[in-house]
Parts: structure tokens; sequence; C-alpha cells
């Protein structure tokens, strides 16, 4: 199994910063597929994109401060089912088909691009 | 935005995400829907991730799906990405911004869902292996 090297996680990163800062979400689309560049298993890049926006959310989540955005209480109500969610989820992707997870990503992006467009 | 409907949400939000399958949308989806402005939405999705992605993160590294050496180069160049994508979205009009998204992540989803399986490679191989015993 190929390893990801240094510069292909930083355009990773800065991939993922750049659609996280300027949507607030989407980063994983950019970054999972730069990942996966040159035969990555697929199940590690998407864990490592988790990590990678786990950073990145945090100086998204600063700048949107500065800009006036703190939506906490918003936060609060969703988050105990959020946790409890990220605990089956990431248990799940250990067990998941690697070309599953792959298609199952894919179906979800052009359902995703499809719905903006046609909004 | 009490009852079963917001506990569904945050629950796909946080399991999606966990996975990085785009846990954000779904997120981004609910808020919009109960009537929640588009910048307020995407502020909170960020902040929901913090500590969804760290449960992930560590389930995930104790699973070993972490590689530690890499990532600092990634949080470094994506805070930078981040911080102009922020200058970004304050200053270019949300809809074209929201279209060059959507046709992106088309774009990257059919690769997805088409690309070449690689998993059956690995069962034949092991197939003479499994016959022999």
């Amino acid at each position: 199994m190929n390893e990801i090297s240094k510069p292909q996680a930083a355009a990773a990163g800065l991939a993922g910063g750049l659609l996280n800062g300027a949507f607030g979400s989407g980063g994983g689309s950019a970054a999972v597929p730069i990942l996966e560049w040159g035969g990555n298993d697929a199940k590690k890049c998407h864990a490592m994109s988790v990590a990678i926006m786990f950073f990145l959310s945090i100086v998204s989540t600063v700048g949107n401060i500065f800009l006036g955005y703190f939506p906490l209480d918003t936060v609060k109500e969703l988050l105990p089912a959020g946790i409890l969610g990220a605990s089956v989820g990431a248990a799940a992707l250990k067990k998941v088909d690697n070309d599953l997870l792959r298609r199952i990503f894919g179906v979800f992006l052009i359902w995703s691009g499809g719905r903006i467009l046609t909004q | 935005m009490n009852g079963f409907i917001p506990l569904a949400a945050g629950f796909l939000a946080g399991a999606a995400g966990a996975m990085g399958l785009g846990g954000g949308f779904v997120l981004i989806l609910y808020l919009s829907w109960v009537g929640i402005s588009a910048p307020e939405a995407r502020a909170a999705n960020l902040m929901f991730f913090i500590p969804t992605a760290l449960v992930s993160m560590l389930i995930n590294k104790r699973n070993g799906l972490i590689d530690s050496s890499v990532l600092p180069y990634a949080a470094a160049a994506g805070s930078i990405g981040a911080v102009v994508g922020l200058m970004i979205a304050d200053r270019i009009d949300p809809s074209l911004l929201g279209k060059v998204f959507a046709v992106l992540i088309t774009a990257v989803g059919i690769r997805e869902l088409f690309h070449r399986r690689t998993t059956k490679k690995k069962q034949a191989k092991k197939k003479p292996a499994s016959a022999q015993a």
C-alpha cells in the first residue's frame, strides 16, 4: 500500500481549507481525491481527511467568530446525537469496503452537487 | 428544534462526518430547512464538526487509519487555505460560488462513483492461495 506524502498532505489541506473557509463545508470533497492520488487506501484517506478538517474547522470557526457568527445554542442542541453518530461512523469506517466507500462518496457528491445546481 | 428530526440530523451528520462522507452537507441542509441563514449554518456546521471530528480522530487513530507524520503539513497548508477561503466567501457572490462548487464536487463524484475496482484484484490474487489450502 502507498503512503500519503508530505506534499500530497499539504495540497489536500490547502484545497480542503479553501473550500471549508469559503463554503463552511465540502473540504473533504477536495481533500479525499488528492489523498487518494497514487492509489492510497481509501479508508485511510477518509480518516486523514477528517483529521485535516478537524484542524481547519478550528481555524474557520475562529474566523467566523471574528466575522460575528457564533451559533453555540444551535450546535449544543445537535451535539449529543452528533457525538454518538461520530462514534458509530468511525467504527464503521474501519469495516467498510474501500470500493464501496468510494462509490458511496461519489453518489453523495453527485447528489449534493445536483442539489446546489438546481436550487 | 425539539424532536426526533434534530436528533436524526445530528446523528447522521456526525456519522457521515466521521467517515469523511460530507457530514457538513447533511447538517447545512437541515439547518437551512429549519430557517437558519446560510452564514449562520456554515458557522454552526464548522463548530459542530470540531468535537465530532475529535471523537472520530481518536477512534481512527486507534484503528491505525491516521498517519500523524504528515498531518502537520496538511494542517499548516490548510490553515492558510481556510483564511483565504473565508476572505473569498466575504467578497464573492455566494450563488456564483455555490455553482462553481457544485460543478467541482459533481465532477469528483462521477470520478469516485465510476472508479476502477481495486479490491477485486486483491481477491483474485488471494484465490489461488486459498484454493491450494
